[in-house]
């Protein structure tokens, strides 16, 4: 959806770019394209409000937050995984 | 200068999830400025009429921008903006245009297959007088060949037709505009996304954007 110079972004490329989309390092052409798919895309809107509220989540997360067993349990999880 | 801008339920930016300031019965909403250390195209984002459909939300808000004012393709940008007062922008006001937006696209379509000497499918499509019927009937028509590309404009119609039926109306907007696009090009395109935002300034009675506030 574009004046016509431009292909329109499918919601598989909003996806690729959404961590340039919040980051601000869109180009102003390729911002304008991302916020009309949204505009047009139920689905990748409500990709983005997640994506943000997963964001704001994880922003108020602190060690003190999680309970020792669940800490002890995502470390051997962790650790088992580096190990292969 | 007077321009438009969609928001989201609330006064709130549908992309920043920024609330703006609204009128009050003193005046105005207040000044938002955008601090001039951000990024040069970063600011504050309104349209004209002829892009209004590019940016369809909840509420429409008619905003007067300060000066300088940049240009871009589909958008209007500036360091400072307020709200102004709503438009009477409403759900059934947009499932209007969605259905305007569709009959024409079929009365479109209906005249390239006349052109072309397929009479019977361009007087199936006219007969249509519900979106349920032209989503069917137009489903139809594009169904059985994929390749055939009169075929295929009817295809855009159904699919018209099936974001109308169900309230998708940015959708049916672009959709329109895409068709536009694939039996007359680009120009075409622009003009179809230009007639829709007419339809709207002129169904809510907007003022003339681009021109200096009053206020």
């Amino acid at each position: 959806m574009t004046n016509g110079s431009t292909p329109d972004l499918a919601c598989k490329e909003v996806v690729e770019l959404v961590t340039e989309y919040l980051e601000q390092t869109l180009s102003h052409n390729e911002r304008t394209r991302f916020e009309q798919h949204l505009a047009i895309c139920g689905g990748c809107k409500e990709y983005l409000r997640e994506i943000r509220s997963t964001i704001d989540l994880s922003r108020k997360l602190s060690q003190g937050a999680l309970a020792p067993n669940v800490r002890d349990e995502l470390l051997t999880l962790f650790r088992k995984w580096k190990a292969g | 200068m007077i321009a438009f801008k969609f928001l989201a339920s609330g006064a709130v930016g549908p992309f920043t999830g920024f609330a703006w300031p609204t009128p009050t019965s003193s005046g105005p909403g207040a000044w938002v400025e955008v601090p001039p250390e951000s990024i040069p195209d970063r600011g504050i984002h309104a349209c004209l009429t002829e892009h209004l459909s590019f940016w369809l939300d909840d509420e429409l808000w008619i905003a007067e921008l300060a000066d300088p004012v940049q240009r871009s393709s589909d958008q209007l940008i500036s360091s400072r903006g307020r709200l102004l007062q709503r438009a009477a922008w409403a759900r059934e006001v947009a499932i209007d245009l969605g259905q305007a937006c569709t009959f024409k696209a079929r009365d479109a379509a209906a005249r390239v297959l006349q052109n072309n000497g397929r009479l019977r499918e361009a007087d199936r499509l006219l007969s249509c007088s519900s979106l349920v019927e032209l989503q069917g009937v137009a489903r139809e028509i594009s169904e059985p060949c994929k390749t055939d590309f009169l075929a295929n404009l009817a295809g855009y119609v159904a699919d018209a037709a099936t974001f109308a039926n169900v309230g998708e109306v940015a959708t049916v907007t672009y959709i329109v505009a895409e068709f536009a696009r694939a039996s007359a090009g680009a120009i075409a395109a622009a003009s179809e996304r230009a007639w829709q935002g007419r339809w709207i300034a002129e169904r809510l009675k907007l003022p003339r954007a681009g021109e200096h506030a009053t206020v």
